[in-house]
Order: C-alpha cells, then sequence, then structure tokens
C-alpha cells in the first residue's frame, strides 16, 4: 500500500513485488548470512558481558582485561562449567540461524525448530554431566563469611532434578515450531505462489519483449 | 500474528505452570506454625562418646528421633564433620541419616570415629606466626526434596567452616630432624590456655598413661607424640616422624596405604584408618617435615 498522500493507490506496485511481511514466509539467503552475523556479534558480547561480571563478582571492581584473564573463575577457564556452557551452545546459535533460511510456514524451518529444542537437551545433558550433576556455586568466589570465625565453605546444588524439569519444558517447546508451521502455511503458501506469478509475469515480459 | 504460534506458545506455558505448581504444591506443608513443626529433636535425643583401639579412636553415637510436618520425605540426609584445611581434611564424624519420613518421626543411630591422633597431629600443624592454634571445623550437611517424577527438585548441600582457635601462646622451642632415619621433630609449647578439647583430650591421654605414644606402620614409619608437663600450667606437645633408610615416614605411609585405607599399629593393636583420613594424615606429616625444615 502505498503510504504517499499525493500518489493513489498502486495496484501494479503491489501486485508486482513482495511485501516485506510475505517475505517471511519465503526462503532467503541474505536473512540467513544476516542472523549468523547478528547471532556471532551477539554471542561474543554475552562472553565478553560474562567475562567481566565474573571478574567483577572476583574482584570488586571493573579492571582491564589483562586483570580479568589473571584472575578469572574456575567456571569460565577451558573444561569449566560456564566455558563448556557457551562454547556447548555455539553449534545451537549456528543451528538455529542456519534454520533462518527457510521461510516461516514451511517444512524446513519447522524441523529446525525442532532439531534445535533437541540440541538445547543435548547440550543441557553434556553440560550438567559435565558438572558431575552438582555444583559448587562457591567454587568461583571463594568462602563467604557469615561471622566471626565462621564461612560458608560450600553451597552445592544438585542439578539433576532441574535437568529433568528443564528437559520437559523443552520438550513442551517442540510444540511452538508446529504451531508456527500450522498457523503460517497459508501465508506461505500465498506468498510463494505470488512469487511464482510475479516471476512468471516477468519471464512473459521478457519474451514479449 | 501468527495463531498457531500463539496457542502453542500458550499451550506449553499452561504445561509448564501445571507441572511446577504440582510440585510445589505437593512438598509446602500447610499445617505449619512455628519451626518446631518442621524440625523437632526429641528430648531423649543423646550423644556418646566411648574411648576405642587403644585411645586412639573416640567412638561418638548418636541416638534420637527427628520429628517433622513436612508432607514429602527429606532423602539422602547427611551430616559430616571434618577437620582441617582443603588438602588435609580428616573426616571425624559422618551421619549418614538417609531419609526423614514425611509427617511423622524418624530413629537416628548414628556413629561415628573421630580420630584421636589426627587432632594431636594438628595441634602441632596448626600453629601460627602469632603462637595461636587454630583448626578449622567444617560441619556438611545436605538434604534432597520437593519429588517430582522421581528426580529432586531441591538438592542442596551446605558446607560451613568455623575456625576454631584451640590454643593461644604457643611457642615451638623445638625443631628439625629428629630421632631415626630420615625424621623430623617439631615440639610445641601451650602456656596453659588451651581450649577445653585439647585439654580434655591431652588429659584423657595423659590419665590413661598414654603420655608417650608411637603409631607404627607395617613397612617402618612410625610417628611418636609425647606429652609433657613444662610446669607452671604449660603442656608440651612433641611430635617425631622418622621413616626408615633414605626414606621419610610421608613416602612410607605413601606406600603403606592399600585399598582398605592405611593400617597403623599402636601398642600391638592394628586399626585401620579409611584413604580419605590417610590422605589428610599423610598431608599432616609431610607439614609437620616442612615445619621441622626438613626435606619430606
Amino acid at each position: 500500500m502505498s503510504r504517499n498522500k499525493n500518489k493513489d493507490y498502486d495496484y501494479e506496485e503491489e501486485r508486482m513485488t513482495l511485501s516485506r511481511e510475505e517475505k517471511k514466509y519465503l526462503n532467503s539467503k541474505a536473512r540467513m548470512f544476516k542472523a549468523i552475523v547478528w547471532d556471532i556479534i551477539e554471542y561474543i558480547l554475552i562472553f565478553v558481558a560474562l567475562i567481566i561480571i565474573m571478574g567483577y563478582i572476583e574482584s570488586g571492581q571493573i579492571a582491564d582485561f589483562n586483570e580479568i584473564a589473571k584472575n578469572i573463575g574456575t567456571w569460565l577457564k577451558p573444561g569449566g562449567i560456564l566455558f563448556n556452557a557457551l562454547v556447548g551452545f555455539l553449534p545451537i546459535i549456528l543451528l538455529s540461524s542456519i534454520g533462518r533460511y527457510y521461510g516461516i510456514g514451511t517444512y524446513g524451518r519447522m524441523i529446525f525448530g525442532i532439531i534445535r529444542c533437541f540440541a538445547i537437551i543435548l547440550w543441557l545433558y553434556l553440560v550438567i554431566t559435565g558438572a558431575s550433576n552438582s555444583l559448587n556455586l562457591l567454587e568461583t568466589m571463594g568462602e563467604v563469611s557469615v561471622g566471626s570465625g565462621v564461612s560458608i565453605e560450600g553451597l552445592h546444588v544438585g542439578l539433576d532434578g532441574l535437568k529433568k524439569y528443564l528437559t520437559l519444558i523443552m520438550l513442551c517447546c517442540i510444540l511452538i515450531p508446529i504451531g508456527e508451521f500450522c498457523g503460517a502455511r497459508k501465508k506461505h503458501r500465498r506468498a510463494l505462489a505470488k512469487k511464482e506469478s510475479i516471476e512468471e509475469e516477468k519471464a512473459r515480459e521478457e519474451a514479449a519483449a | 500474528m501468527n495463531a498457531g504460534k500463539l496457542v502453542a506458545q500458550i499451550a506449553v506455558v499452561a504445561i509448564v505452570v501445571y507441572f511446577t505448581y504440582t510440585a510445589v504444591v505437593a512438598a509446602v506443608p500447610t499445617d505449619v506454625h512455628s519451626m518446631d513443626d518442621i524440625f523437632s529433636v526429641t528430648e531423649d535425643f543423646s550423644v556418646n562418646t566411648e574411648s576405642i583401639d587403644g585411645g586412639m579412636n573416640m567412638k561418638v553415637t548418636v541416638n534420637g528421633a527427628v520429628a517433622t510436618k513436612l508432607p514429602q520425605n527429606l532423602e539422602g540426609v547427611y551430616i559430616d564433620v571434618h577437620m582441617g584445611d582443603i588438602g588435609k581434611r580428616t573426616e571425624i564424624a559422618h551421619a549418614d541419616i538417609g531419609t526423614i519420613k514425611a509427617k511423622d518421626t524418624t530413629v537416628i543411630n548414628a556413629s561415628s570415629i573421630v580420630p584421636t591422633y589426627a587432632i594431636m597431629a594438628y595441634a602441632v600443624e596448626g600453629v601460627d606466626s602469632e603462637g595461636n592454634i587454630t583448626v578449622p571445623l567444617v560441619l556438611s550437611f545436605g538434604f534432597k526434596y520437593m519429588e517430582w517424577y522421581g528426580v529432586y527438585l531441591v538438592d542442596l548441600g551446605l558446607d560451613i567452616k568455623q575456625n576454631l582457635q584451640v590454643a593461644s601462646g604457643v611457642s615451638m622451642p623445638e625443631k628439625g630432624a629428629g630421632t631415626g632415619d630420615s625424621s623430623a621433630k617439631v615440639k610445641v609449647v601451650i602456656d596453659g590456655s588451651a581450649s577445653e578439647t585439647i585439654d580434655g583430650i591431652a588429659k584423657s591421654l595423659v590419665d590413661a598413661g598414654k603420655d608417650d605414644f608411637t603409631l607404627t606402620t607395617s613397612n617402618g614409619a612410625s610417628i611418636n607424640v609425647k606429652i609433657t608437663d613444662e610446669g607452671g600450667g604449660k603442656a608440651g606437645i612433641a611430635i617425631n616422624a622418622a621413616g626408615a633408610g633414605d626414606k621419610s615416614a610421608v613416602d612410607l605411609l605413601k606406600d603403606a596405604v592399600g585399598e582398605d585405607g592405611l593400617t597403623l599399629t599402636y601398642d600391638g593393636n592394628d586399626f585401620t584408618i579409611t584413604k580419605e583420613n590417610a590422605a589428610a594424615f599423610i598431608e599432616l606429616v609431610t607439614e609437620l617435615y616442612k615445619t621441622a625444615g626438613v626435606d619430606p
């Protein structure tokens, strides 16, 4: 629809171009590459933010990076739970970015959505098993003093229950890409039909010219 | 707006809320008015100690019952008491209570062995530059609660550390090589301001005629502890660790640790300590060598 008040509704333009909304329902390589780039930038920002937060918790001040690297918490070192979690999450991020190639309402988008849920479950199991199902919350911070000569040295949290609970949530989440597929199927078909008709028309115009 | 996606999202939220709600409702007590309703200890609760293994170990027995009005069992309940810093931690009490039954009274019969030798050894290792002996005591306890399809949503363990100052005004008049092959000796003198624990242990050993005892291993390591009256209310504790030939007591103790733990001999009687306690004991003896300035 033309937003220009001086111009009347341009049916020809509407008919011959795909709108922003319609493009969402069609496959697009450009969208996939854009998603990969943005997701990786976001991932790096989260990684850096976590390092700064961990450094802050440990030393009480936002130090320069060399300082943080020296005092970094055990969780963020290779093999530490946060490190494993962050590195293990990269394939999941890439998987969902690649899934953006497919338009909403396609089988590809739905299948990638379902695979992503299972990938998160797998990631959850690997990370939690890697932490031997129990996490000492005070491992990175050291002891917490609660009075003269008394301190809390360890706070262990068993993760088995959490693992099962989050697995259930992720299994439920499989419904979301399926629901999205069902709800967008019609729009996807319409957008696809429009794209085909535009292409046909263009081909016809070329042939005529 | 995608209607299908919206319906799916509402369904997911509903399922998650349902599961969470049922798990929490089943675990939260409804008839609780005070802390006693959650957890109370019966009046006949008693702790008894007796000396075993010729005074080398103390057996602590806990008898009693715990009553609770919680609607679900508390599972995997344990209480551990450890002594010493991380790395040379001796378990001095362990109670696997297991299950505390829901809305019921659970009888607890737990016993554990407190190693006297470790407490004595710590008296020498724990001396700081100001002449105080501090012993870190760690109480660990944990439990699982809120059952949810075979797993527990709440699974907590807490380690509380207290640095107990057991003596002050401690001096170290002797340190260096002791008597025997590859040996090290440290002697401390406590000016009488020791805590009841140390006083009590020292006194009970002196009373039992065990003011001079030697622990040995089958491969020749020997650790001698001598308690002396230094006059003026001062007590002296001297520890002499000796190996055999080129091997220090530390090396021999390490070699002597077997599958079941470490077997020590005292006064012709054998007693075995667990692997974990053996590791802590060896760490203490290593510290003894370092304090004495002898390469272990």
